[in-house]
């Protein structure tokens, strides 16, 4: 027993001598030469016209008695190989402080250069203190904002500054991966040893990670010191069908644990989702809160005498949120307003409704329990977080058959909810039986569109004919949420004109108000349906449906597609072909899959005399493509957008 | 977009755009063309030249989400106006109040707009979100100014399919004087009611019947009557001011918020001097002076206090190498004066449609951004200077043909700015197409640019390769497999155009079919725009410059080929404009040739059917084929 501690002591002298030797020496920057400022384009990637050269983060926690202090130090270089407009929004910096329950973020020690090779000479200027503003932007946040002066083609600016956080808890995540290519970033976090933290790495790339305990004179004990880095990194960049790239560019998260205080009391964050649910479930909102039902209790009396169907009742309760509480686009797990004020407002964020329906089903005797989790908007949670969790719907049992519910959109329904609601898994919360977990709901169910085509053409190229389309889930809430903003006559010519300017009449839909399957239909005149050569009608037979083009057209691709929603639509074309002409050739059928049956395309032709009909089916079964399958789907939707553009040759009799 | 801001923003009304559904005249609660009621508007505002109180009050029903357009609840403040008091009560629809907005429960943001850094700016706004309609909203707010220079534009109809029952403007001041001069604009039919009174004017409107809401409609602000105001002495900050008309506007903003800004350090003088050394002619000189502010600014816009519209010093801009409208103007008006060429610096009010300032009723508020005026032998010469790329006297479709205020040491003066109109806008190309027999083929253009068109190409010449790969892929999406071989782009910043050799080449160029190919000879500009269909159009439309596009395509065909058909000669004449088309063979070639000219004007809605049938024989047109067979 007596030998460790012999050691320990010794070892603790020598931290003691180490960390304040690190402690006493300054970050330098490497030091900036005339052939950084002559150097004309990134060696990672050739066309950006930024880079940043060096990116470090140093970050600790200053404990006092009453109060600890997240600190961190921010150094950064930058090159501008080029000065357009994006590339000098790198020459700003915008730094956002937050304010909680009377706790404020600041920032301190802010300094900027910039190096222009001016002749042979490197000449330096200095930011100014008079060009740094700060502002209140809201009641959430202030900003403090910069910009450096005198930038160039080949300018290279050095920025540094330190942001002391009270709200020390809530880290920031560590980026390793930009819009832009990057030479080195680094971060090195010191924490004291009894913070327990859950790193979670994130994106394609990983960052050199060291890790070391050592004494730390500033808080007089332990740290545990988590060193990353990262060289020569190339952007990430935005393409079609992405959810957020940010869940995709390399980084790291760290979410606080527990605390262990001296006197042997722990304070726990999260670790497990158990605990997340278990923090969630025992604030005051969830455990006091939601019970309120006498302010409710007349009105859904009414609807309980109404019917002793539990899936009426259901269905009654959720219509009577959408219609009596609006969201005010705030998004949040906790109430703002509570069930009292929300309903005599008609208004209130995201918790303010779904808990009182929540509430209200309850009261109804159904089995309703929320489910928080994190939007679209926000990083995917990667892993335990309470803080990152933003958002609350409602899950529903009725005769053992689960449903989600999200009364902040008039026109969700039962299991098709906002977009923003499918991120990930949620955390469902059932106090009752105190059953809390993950639960699976990254997944809409699968969206269906039947398009029915009926056209009859002439020799001169006019087509006649009636369209009807009947669309359910998620393809009718969006056409719902889009028929709500435009009038009729602008949804028929924004239709028009992306039909190659046909002429709409009749134009009927139904079912814009129930939540059956919503259907449309209108009949329509065309001219130039097809080109006449000689004695030939050259015809595509999806006619103005025929101009999509491939939407992945990168090679490869570092994240997943993401299509929001899996679906299955059917297409079918009748055609009557003009008098006195016959087939001369068609395009053949084709089947194509990919990913075993996860998509399907079905493209057939046939017919006789004057009459041909097309069928297609195309159909993913799942939302979410990997990017080992990347290169599969490429090539289902290029044989696909090939087939499509394919002619039926007519000839005159 | 580079807008200069002045730090009060009285009604900024943001119409966010919707239209109508198609009219039927039924009773008012259902009618679609009626999306809200305001029942009582009233803006009254006590003037005296140190001090402004406003007293406003907007009691609106809104019918239907579409209706929320209608309920502008936000002011803007800052260090020199302060919000007294602020409230919003909301009724439902059996007239119950069920909720009461306090003061402190108003949103409260920095009122900073894209593109600028920072502003001193705030506003405090109310977002009211309701599912239930009807429902009333009774929004009051008074406020004190201690900055006078600047009375809001009135508009009594704020927003398309709205009743308004009743608004009224009041301005009262000290009695005897009249210090406030006043305007009534857009007031066709008569409805605003004036009433002149020993301490103040009054201006009332009952019963305006609503608006329909059609496609390319202009601003409703610019269609339905409204009160301009202007205090003719008042104080802004420390200087006192007069602005009875232009001319005293502009002296003083010549004399006292421009004069000493216009500093700079000798080292600075002595380099733009020895620039411009090299040059006699003072064009060519001003012209080195616009582009040393070019190459070494850039626009960062701060709006802090007083520089609402003062520019910070000549000498601060040098410094930090950035500015916005004012400081980049004022910079290179600094810079010319330094070389001995006078220049003014000039408000404008920006954006794509033009607006004139006032001939007849000048005020401050007139005009949201800054250029500068350089007038040498009788001719005028217009810079914007947070352009970056834009030549030496091109302004664009940002601020073109417009009447401007320029502040000269004689006092202000209109100006109109240079123009861009009908053939001035010009694309011209000419193509030559090598097609082969497997249907690949290689394209090379020589493109010309001119006004509107210049400005909009002009990025391409700076751009980086593969940027302009990207466009190109764009531009020529009439191809779906092939390449850019290469794009040459010429800026001709001197004769301003734009000159472009492009070379590509692919694997399809029309359909082949057997023995035929049938392709389309039009591979630059497919002008294939056709304006929707509106059912009755209620109001007149703009044609806002016009244009004129030329081409001519030289197609090679594969030999063993012989043409089999081709579009006849068309020829469309109509009051927008003319359309010729004409395909020609000769020997191994055939030859395309289409001319556009499309002619601004502002057009009677009687025109509307017409125009429209003419753009859509032009967009036939351009999408006439040939065929062509192996014989």
């Amino acid at each position: 027993m007596s030998l460790p501690k012999l050691t320990l002591s010794i070892f603790i002298l020598i931290f003691v001598l180490s960390t304040s030797f690190i402690h006493a020496q300054k970050f330098k920057f490497t030091e900036i030469t005339k052939n950084d400022l002559e150097k004309t384009e990134s060696t990672i990637d050739s066309t950006a016209g930024v880079e940043i050269l060096e990116f470090h983060k140093f970050v600790y926690f200053d404990v006092w008695t009453h109060s600890t202090n997240l600190v961190t130090k921010v150094y950064k270089k930058v090159k501008f190989y080029n000065t357009n407009a994006e590339d000098l929004n790198y020459a700003t910096t915008k730094i956002k402080l937050y304010n909680k329950g009377g706790l404020k973020e600041r920032v301190n020690n802010i300094k900027g250069v910039t190096y222009n090779l001016v002749g042979d000479k490197i000449v330096k200027a200095e930011l100014e203190k008079s060009q740094i503003f700060e502002s209140n932007k809201n009641k959430y946040y202030d900003e403090v904002v910069f910009t450096q002066p005198q930038i160039n083609k080949g300018s290279i600016i050095e920025i540094s500054y330190k942001v002391e956080s009270p709200l020390f808890w809530d880290m920031d995540e560590f980026k390793f991966q930009f819009d832009i290519p990057a030479q080195s970033v680094s971060t090195e976090i010191r924490t004291p040893s009894y913070f327990e933290f859950n790193q979670i790495p994130k994106g394609s790339i990983v960052p050199n990670y060291k890790h070391k305990k050592e004494r730390d004179h500033r808080i007089k004990g332990k740290v545990d010191v988590y060193h990353y880095s990262a060289e020569s990194i190339p952007p990430l960049k935005k393409e079609e069908y992405v959810d957020n790239i940010n869940n995709y560019k390399a980084g790291v998260l760290f979410e606080l644990v527990s605390i262990k205080y001296k006197n042997g009391s722990k304070k726990r964050y999260a670790k497990s989702w158990n605990d997340v649910a278990a923090t969630v479930a025992f604030s005051d909102d969830y455990k006091w809160g939601i019970n309120k039902v006498k302010y409710f209790k007349d009105d859904i009396d009414v609807i309980k005498s109404a019917t002793t169907d539990s899936l009426q009742r259901m269905k009654m309760i959720f219509k009577f949120v959408k219609e009596n509480m609006a969201w005010n686009h705030y998004t949040s797990k906790y109430f703002d307003k509570g069930i009292k004020d929300a309903l005599s407002e008609k208004e209130g964020n995201v918790a303010d409704i779904n808990l009182t329906l929540t509430s209200m089903l309850r009261y109804a005797g159904l089995e309703a329990n929320p489910i928080i989790l994190s939007t679209r908007g926000s990083l995917k949670p990667f892993y335990p977080t309470v803080d990152r969790l933003n958002y609350v719907v409602t899950h529903v049992w009725v005769n053992d058959t689960g449903y989600v519910l999200d009364a902040t959109d008039k026109f969700s329904q039962p299991n098709v909810m906002p977009i923003r609601a499918y991120n990930w898994n949620g955390v469902f919360m059932d106090n009752d039986n105190e059953k809390w977990g993950l639960i699976n709901i990254q997944q809409p169910p699968m969206t269906n569109k039947m398009k029915f085509i009926n056209v009859e053409l002439d020799e001169s190229g006019k087509a006649k004919g009636k369209v009807k389309e009947i669309l359910d889930n998620h393809y009718a809430y969006l056409l719902r949420k889009k028929y709500s903003k435009i009038s009729q006559e602008k949804y028929i010519q924004e239709k028009e004109s992306e039909q190659r300017n046909m002429l709409i009449e009749d134009f009927k839909i139904e079912n814009l108000e129930s939540d059956e399957e919503l259907s449309e239909s209108y009949t329509f005149t065309m001219e130039n349906s097809f080109d006449a050569v000689g004695n030939k009608i050259f015809l595509n037979p999806l006619l103005f449906l025929s101009s999509k083009k491939n939407p992945f057209k990168s090679e490869k691709r570092n994240y997943p597609v993401d299509f929001i929603y899996p679906f299955n639509n059917q297409l079918i074309v009748n055609i009557k072909i003009p008098e006195g002409y016959k087939v001369e050739s068609m395009p053949e059928p084709i089947r194509l899959e990919f990913a075993g049956s996860t998509g399907e395309y079905e493209y057939a032709l046939s017919g006789s005399g004057q009459y041909l009909r097309l069928n297609i089916n195309f159909k993913m079964q799942e939302s979410e493509i990997e990017v080992d399958q990347y290169d599969f789907l490429r090539e289902f939707y290029k044989q696909m957008t090939t087939k499509q553009q394919e002619q039926i040759v007519l000839i005159k009799t | 977009m580079r807008f200069f801001t002045f730090t009060i923003v009285f009604f900024l009304n943001l119409y966010v755009s919707f239209s109508q559904d198609q009219s039927i005249e039924t009773h008012e609660e259902n009618n679609s063309q009626l999306n809200a009621i305001v029942d009582k508007e009233s803006l009254s505002i006590q003037f005296d030249k140190s001090e402004i109180t406003t007293d406003y009050r907007l009691v609106v029903k809104v019918l239907d989400p579409k209706g929320e357009d209608a309920v502008n609840t936000y002011v803007h403040y800052n260090k020199h106006i302060k919000i007294k008091n602020i409230e919003a009560l909301i009724y439902d629809a059996k007239g119950e109040l069920i909720k009461k907005v306090k003061k402190r429960d108003f949103n409260d943001v920095s009122a900073v707009s894209g593109g600028t850094l920072y502003s001193d700016s705030r506003v405090k706004y109310l977002n009211y979100s309701s599912n239930t309609y009807p429902y009333t909203i009774d929004f009051s707010y008074q406020t004190e100014n201690s900055n006078t220079a600047f009375l809001p534009r009135f508009t009594f109809m704020k927003s398309y399919n709205t009743r308004v029952n009743y608004a009224e403007l009041y301005v009262g001041y000290p009695e005897g004087e009249n210090p406030v001069n006043y305007k009534i604009k857009n007031d066709v039919d008569s409805a605003v009611k004036f009433k002149q009174y020993p301490d103040g004017v009054l201006f009332t409107v009952k019963d305006l019947e609503p608006i329909k809401r059609e496609v390319m409609s202009p601003s409703i602000t610019n269609i339905s009557p409204v009160v301009l105001l202007a205090p003719q002495e008042f104080k802004w900050y420390d200087y006192e001011g007069k602005a009875k008309n232009w001319d005293e506007l502009g002296a003083w903003m010549h004399d006292k918020i421009l004069s000493g800004k216009n500093n700079l350090k000798s080292a600075t003088i002595n380099e733009i001097k020895s620039i411009t050394e090299a040059v006699e002619s003072p064009v060519e000189k001003a012209k080195l002076v616009y582009e040393y502010v070019q190459d070494n600014t850039r626009y960062i816009s701060v709006q802090v206090g007083i520089g609402g519209i003062q520019p910070i010093d000549a000498a601060e801009v040098d410094r930090m190498k950035y500015g916005d409208c004012k400081g980049l103007t004022n910079y290179t008006k600094a810079l010319l004066d330094a070389v001995g060429i006078p220049s003014y610096y000039s408000h404008v009010e920006s954006g794509r449609y033009k607006v004139d300032f006032e001939d007849d009723f000048s005020s401050i508020n007139q005009g949201d951004h800054v250029i500068l005026n350089i007038p040498i032998d009788e001719k005028d010469y217009w810079v914007d200077c947070t352009s970056n790329t834009s030549p030496f006297g091109f302004l664009g479709s940002f601020t073109d043909d417009r009447k401007v205020l320029v502040m000269t040491p004689n006092g202000g003066e209109l100006k109109r700015t240079k123009s861009y109109l009908n053939e001035d806008n010009l694309t011209q190309s000419t193509s030559t197409v090598n097609l082969n027999e497997d249907n690949s083929f290689s394209l090379s253009n020589e493109i010309i640019s001119k006004g509107v068109h210049f400005g909009k190409r002009l990025a391409y010449a700076f751009m980086p390769a593969y940027e302009l790969e990207k466009k190109d892929k764009q531009r020529w999406n009439l191809f779906s497999d092939y390449e850019v071989v290469s794009h040459k782009v010429t800026n001709h910043k001197d004769s301003l155009f734009l000159y472009e050799e492009v070379k590509l080449k692919g694997n399809k160029f029309g359909k082949k079919l057997g023995k035929r190919i049938i392709f389309s000879p039009n591979v630059n500009i497919r002008d294939s725009y056709v304006p929707p269909r509106v059912r009755q159009r209620e109001n007149p439309f703009q044609i806002l410059r016009g244009y004129a596009l030329i081409d001519t395509v030289k197609v090679k065909i594969p030999t063993g080929y012989t043409i089999e058909a081709f579009s006849e000669d068309k020829n469309f004449k109509s009051p927008f404009g003319t359309y010729h088309l004409e395909i020609t063979s000769d020997k191994d070639f055939v030859i395309f040739h289409r001319n556009i000219l499309i002619k601004e004007g502002l057009y009677s809605k009687d025109n509307y059917l017409e125009y429209r049938e003419f753009r859509k024989n032009i967009a036939e047109a351009e999408n006439s084929k040939i065929s062509i067979i192996k014989s």
